[in-house]
């Protein structure tokens, strides 16, 4: 059963709501809107995950434990605040507790944000399996983007779907915690030249690459009736710190904006589904960057414990909600021959190291010349939408 | 782009195909199909095939799905690669489904057999010998009743309309496409108000169509769906003739939020798409754990609830995935279908000639076409008239309260083995081996 660090009593979760109203909201009673009561409320809660999250993260550390690490561009954790007074057995008092904020539990919680980072099923389900994951006490991180802006808000206007922008953020929220210490630099575009380099001889390397960064921000996931606190963490893009030094020098201060807003653009949307993604270079940034930034963010981890890659494989699994965070292997594979100086053979055939798992939802695709579809067919089966097999087309 | 990236798939490719070469020397249009790489004008990555090869394990994510993905979409691989495919059926937490969206339902349960359900769900088995228990089934049916008026205000609140919570609830939430079949249902209202318009007298169960879902910004003709249910509801809900026996509704803006208030009211899950492609689906879980009864096709997870639930306690219907193959293979023709339906050439004369706002006669032709000389890709008059049989069941029964209750109960009471707990215990056992470790507070 679950264990707290002190006895949580509904005067107590009252107090810390106010207090976090008071020097985290910066309000008071009175001033506050139900939007800042809901968000001080979800900070007591959090405030209760947080004893258990700490807890989890240095036992998982402490008994170097294996771990599953699942990656998917898309989740629908829901409305976080009722599921955490669930999880952490504490409705009751909570119902309680907010009533001295002076409003009712169904007003406080209709306030409470939903992160709408998913299409559909596919982003459903990784949600519903770290609720499972974290109530079955089983190490797991989940890897995923922060888009600043979800699935789009559906309106109707005379009938007809309007599409209206996804604020999520618009007034922040209050189940993540931004990690800028783990912020990784991430590699794109450029070209691959035979070079020598000292004690390595002669080897492709990869170079005139441009850099972002990514910024990860963790989202507690508690499990139900159990201490253990799992993590989704969540990525953002941005410019990397001093971006494009060498223009701002040259005094070519709008294409230094320009650029900028490139690598802010990365996270900025979540594609729809059913979308023709061929030729979408956006697209296929995004999937690579949850990739690069999540398989790094692994084998960082990893180092910590480590000081070889000998224990890597039994140590990590790493699970691909469908094909689209696929670039995780081949990140893996480039990490570790040209940054850890693994050679090939080492590993053997490469795909055993690691154990990844893609979830392949796939369909057999009536089509004249036959069955030969690829596993983003799921969300292109439309003829008119659909193309085959491009999603990496423009790899290259 | 990746240039690095690029050269390691090339690399990638290179060895596999080189080992492929091995043990199946002189197959060459085996290597073909399994290259990471399409040849052509533009060469193109295989991400799928890419992705089978670096990965140990490959799940279907439903037992009909692996089967397929095994032996119609990559057979190749399968051979190369035997045992790499494999399924975990997709599950669903209860924990968020039904113990936050349905209380009362987690409370009669637990007044019932105790609440160490809540840990483990395969126990609701014990609320099985419930079913026939009429005084459960009166609170079954009254906590369902509850759930009912507490979604009327929610629809009363997004769309002003007013529902009667006597009537059945048949819902069908999911993202708007083609396959999944809107439109079918949509066809099923068109018939019944006909058949309204032409006996004004006609006696039937009165019945809620209650629709949610969002459709791709780009997909037009998923939004012209969009539009025609909207214009069903402006014209039914309206229609005095109608007198409160149908009524429709589309709730905007779809989210789990949304989803959390629906289902624990829903008396009818519809899950009605073309066999052989949806490859779970996970809302079909969820509503039947909440005690709604199914209206589904032969596919994806709907055949593993059949099994779990019992084929009494579900409606299945339209042709099976096998079925639609041999169509496929015979050449399918959708207009002899129509020429032997009267239902459907009233219902597609509707749609031809938009009869439900005469100034925009062509409004819905896209519809019309797609399923009349486009070729009707999805199998909808294929299966229509079977759909309408069916549905006229699903009202026999409705009419006998216990019976339904019944039905309902069973549903609940047999859908533990979908908890995503069971789905992660399988994932954990057979593919990521994890240990436990169970955590302390100091």
């Amino acid at each position: 059963m679950k264990h707290f660090k002190e006895n949580i009593t509904a005067d107590s979760l009252a107090a810390r709501a106010l207090f976090h109203l008071k020097y985290s909201r910066g309000k008071d009673l009175n001033a506050a809107t139900s939007f800042d009561k809901m968000w001080c409320f979800s900070h007591a809660v959090r405030d209760m995950a947080v004893d258990g999250f700490i807890a989890t993260q240095r036992t998982y550390l402490e008994q170097d434990v294996r771990r599953v690490n699942y990656l998917s561009m898309e989740y629908l954790i829901g409305k976080m605040c009722e599921n955490n007074m669930l999880a952490l057995g504490i409705t009751d008092i909570a119902h309680e507790a907010i009533k001295t904020l002076e409003i009712t539990p169904e007003e406080l919680l209709e306030h409470d944000v939903e992160a709408g980072l998913g299409n559909g099923g596919l982003g459903r389900l990784a949600a519903c399996y770290l609720d499972s994951l974290a109530t079955k006490e089983l190490p797991a991180f989940g890897y995923g983007i922060r888009y600043e802006h979800g699935i789009f808000r559906q309106e109707f206007d005379n009938g007809w779907q309007h599409e209206r922008p996804d604020e999520w953020l618009a007034n922040g929220y209050p189940w993540e915690l931004i990690r800028p210490e783990y912020t990784l630099p991430i590699f794109v575009y450029g070209q691959v030249k035979k070079s020598f380099v000292p004690g390595r001889g002669k080897v492709d390397v990869w170079q005139d690459w441009e850099m972002f960064e990514a910024v990860p921000y963790d989202v507690p996931i508690s499990g139900y009736g159990v201490n253990t606190v799992n993590m989704l963490r969540l990525w953002k893009s941005q410019p990397a710190e001093g971006f494009r030094l060498d223009v701002f020098n040259q005094g070519d201060y709008v294409r230094a904006v320009e650029e900028k807003n490139w690598a802010e653009n990365v996270t900025k949307v979540l594609y729809p589904s059913d979308y023709t993604y061929a030729g979408k270079e956006l697209r296929l940034i995004q999937e690579y960057f949850l990739a690069s930034s999540s398989v790094r963010d692994i084998i960082r981890r990893y180092k910590k414990t480590h000081s070889d890659f000998n224990r890597f494989a039994e140590k990590n699994a790493i699970q691909l909600n469908d094909t689209h965070p696929t670039l995780a292997v081949v990140e893996l594979m480039r990490v570790l021959h040209d940054d850890e100086l693994i050679p090939w053979e080492r590993r053997g055939t490469l795909p055993s190291t690691p154990s990844a798992t893609p979830t392949i939802p796939c369909w057999p695709k009536p089509s004249k010349n036959g069955p030969s579809i690829s596993c983003n067919a799921c969300y292109l089966v439309t003829p008119k939408l659909s193309s085959r097999l491009t999603t990496a087309s423009s790899i290259k | 782009m990746l240039p690095r990236h690029t050269q390691i798939i090339f690399e990638i490719n290179h060895r596999f195909l080189h080992k492929v070469e091995l043990n199946f020397p002189g197959d060459g249009e085996l290597m073909r199909k399994v290259s990471l790489i399409e040849e052509g004008p533009h060469q193109q990555i295989r991400m799928a095939n890419l992705c089978v090869v670096a990965s140990n394990k490959v799940n279907g994510v439903s037992a009909l799905h692996s089967s397929l993905l095994r032996k119609n979409t990559m057979p190749e691989l399968d051979k190369i690669f035997p045992g790499k495919f494999c399924n975990v059926t997709n599950g669903i937490t209860h924990r968020r489904w039904l113990l936050k969206s349905n209380p009362e339902l987690s409370n009669l349960i637990t007044e019932k057999i105790g609440a160490e359900w809540k840990k483990d769900l395969a126990l609701l088995e014990g609320f099985e010998k419930f079913a026939k228990d009429k005084t459960i089934q009166q609170r079954f049916m009254a906590i369902k009743k509850n759930n009912k008026k507490a979604l009327c205000e929610t629809i009363k609140q997004l769309t002003g309309e007013e529902i009667n919570p006597n009537s059945i609830f048949d819902v069908q939430i999911k993202r708007l496409h083609m396959y999944k079949r809107q439109l079918l249902d949509a066809m099923h209202i068109i018939l019944l108000y006909q058949r309204i318009k032409e006996n004004p007298k006609l006696k039937m169960q009165p019945r809620t169509f209650i629709f949610a879902a969002k459709a791709a910004p780009a997909y037009l003709i998923a939004k012209s769906v969009i539009k025609l249910i909207n214009t069903l509801a402006e014209v039914i809900n309206n229609d005095v003739d109608v007198a409160g026996r149908i009524k429709v509704v589309f709730l905007p803006d779809y989210n789990v939020s949304l989803a959390e208030r629906i289902i624990p009211a829903a008396d009818v899950s519809e899950q009605i798409s073309t066999a052989g492609l949806e490859a779970s689906g996970t809302g079909n879980m969820k509503l039947s754990l909440n005690g709604a009864l199914t209206v589904g096709t032969w596919d994806g997870a709907n055949i593993e609830i059949a099994q779990h639930v019992g084929e009494d306690n579900i409606f299945i219907f339209g042709h099976r995935t096998e079925e639609l193959e041999e169509l496929r293979r015979k050449g399918y023709n959708p207009w002899s279908y129509m020429e032997k339906s009267k239902d459907l050439q009233q219902v597609l004369g509707a749609l031809r000639d938009n009869h439900f706002n005469p100034s925009q006669p062509d409004l819905f032709k896209d519809l019309y076409n797609d399923l009349t000389e486009h070729g009707d890709h999805y199998f909808y008059l294929a299966d229509f008239d079977q759909y309408v049989e069916c549905q006229a069941k699903v009202e026999a029964l409705y009419a006998n309260e216990s019976a339904w209750a019944e039905k309902a109960i069973l549903n609940v009471a047999r859908m533990g083995w979908f908890s995503s707990d069971r789905s992660i215990q399988d994932y954990s056992d057979d593919i990521w081996h994890l240990e436990r470790p169970p955590v302390a507070m100091d």
